[in-house]
């Protein structure tokens, strides 16, 4: 791949998923916002390499003020605040899972490495509950993973049969071919 | 969209609009790790007002500041009455039934709370004085001792300026993605769950492609402009450093001499 190539393919793909967190079906009463679900289809699609560095560019947008953290938030504190493990370990949730898929890969292999890599951000989200909020670990579970269990294995079924179509829609684009 | 290409700016022409967006940066965070030392009620007085002076002086109205916090509500009052209720350590000030508030559990919710807000404010103040194009700029520049450490600060640098770029633009192309796909018939808003994520799908697909052929596009336009990576390229946007700027972190850097050895 050449040189540019290298650099825009995350660049768009931080933009990509900074524009589909935004996009929030209206479930139930509670807005359902899509920030994971991007995370995961981005790293369903792409290399390890353009993975974390997606996920990695995605963050520091955020950081800088851009409001494309899930519901508009933005800044620093969310780097720093009692949730920022969620965060951070999308960098691990993206790296695992294009570790473990390629373009070829079936439903039930996709919906596994999306399992493991929301898994760790559940455990990015204990540590942060723990450590900066000063919650004991078992609090942090009940509070921070328990009530996000369901809707985020609907999250991952939806990940896992949204990628096949895409991924052989998107087989004829440069990125695959090379 | 300009909401999204100017971030949370707030024009203005204070002082603190005004500062190298490298000193802001790093500023807020040597505030954050202030913030960390303040674990005592003097500690958390003295940083209230420092916050409080440096409010005033970017001139940007406190409704904005509030605005931030408001966002961040529940999880703020979620995790200072989560700390009232189950620290036990301290004396017994209220009891009935299961709950049971101590003293020592008070002040700890109190200093949570303090925390919190004196995060959001920081980072806030930066955020809503610094463009994010030149937030984006300080960032490269503060990265660059880690070029020493062979991590590639300038081409990191680069993508987040190209990120920045495309924020608008995609967020455009999904808008007219779905009005397309209305006028053909799709309809977002209605059916079971299972149908609602199938209706991604034609908004997917086709941002998924068209963002990808832009990649290419752009890489193919740098290296015919002769982009060849980092190595000896010149730069139009030069940040400025000033005498400001200095007694900006040294403020700071005397302010967190204080709490050092104010905190218990």
């Amino acid at each position: 791949m050449k040189k540019a190539h290298v650099y825009a393919i995350p660049a768009i793909g931080a933009a990509l998923i900074a524009v589909l967190a935004q996009i929030s079906l209206p479930i139930g009463p509670v807005p359902f916002t899509l920030q994971n679900f991007a995370i995961g289809l981005i790293a369903t699609v792409f290399r390890p390499r353009e993975a974390v560095l997606s996920a990695g560019l995605y963050l520091l947008l955020g950081a800088i003020g851009l409001p494309v953290f899930a519901g508009g938030g933005a800044g620093f504190q969310a780097l720093v605040g009692p949730t920022a493990g969620y965060l951070w370990f999308y960098l691990v949730y993206s790296g695992l899972t294009s570790s473990l898929t390629n373009s070829k890969s079936g439903v039930v292999k996709i919906f596994l490495a999306n399992l493991l890599g929301d898994a760790l951000v559940f455990v990015g989200g204990i540590l942060s509950l723990h450590f900066l909020a000063g919650m004991a670990f078992e609090k942090a579970l009940v509070v921070g993973v328990l009530p996000f269990i369901i809707p985020d294995l609907g999250k991952l079924l939806a990940i896992s049969f949204i990628s096949r179509p895409l991924l052989q829609r998107l087989k004829n684009q440069a990125y695959f071919t090379n | 969209m300009d909401s999204m290409i100017l971030g949370r700016y707030i024009p203005g022409d204070s002082i603190v609009h005004r500062l190298d967006p490298r000193s802001k940066l790093l500023a807020m965070m040597l505030l954050i790790l202030i913030v960390f030392w303040a674990n005592n009620p003097l500690t958390n007085l003295i940083l209230f007002i420092a916050t409080g002076i440096f409010i005033a002086l970017s001139g940007v109205s406190l409704s904005f500041f509030i605005q931030g916090l408001k966002s961040m509500f529940f999880l703020i009052a979620f995790t200072t009455i989560f700390q009232l209720f189950f620290i036990s350590n301290g004396n017994v000030l209220f009891e009935f039934s299961f709950v049971r508030i101590t003293d020592y559990a008070l002040q700890q919710a109190g200093i949570i709370f303090c925390r919190f807000v004196l995060i959001i404010f920081f980072s806030t103040l930066l955020t809503l004085t610094t463009m994010p194009l030149s937030l984006a700029s300080a960032v490269e520049a503060l990265l660059a001792p880690l070029k020493r450490v062979k991590v590639p600060v300038h081409e990191i640098g680069l993508m987040l300026s190209m990120s920045l770029r495309f924020v608008p633009t995609l967020m455009d192309d999904t808008t007219r993605i779905m009005n397309a796909q209305k006028a053909r018939g799709v309809d977002f808003g209605e059916g079971s769950i299972v149908q609602k994520v199938k209706a991604m799908i034609p908004i997917l697909i086709p941002l998924f492609a068209t963002s990808l052929k832009r990649a290419d596009s752009l890489a193919i336009a740098m290296e015919a402009r002769g982009y060849q990576g980092g190595k000896g390229r010149s730069q139009y946007r030069q940040l400025k450093w000033t005498l400001k700027d200095t007694l900006t972190i040294l403020v700071i850097l005397v302010l967190g001499c204080c709490l050092f050895f104010l905190k218990s």
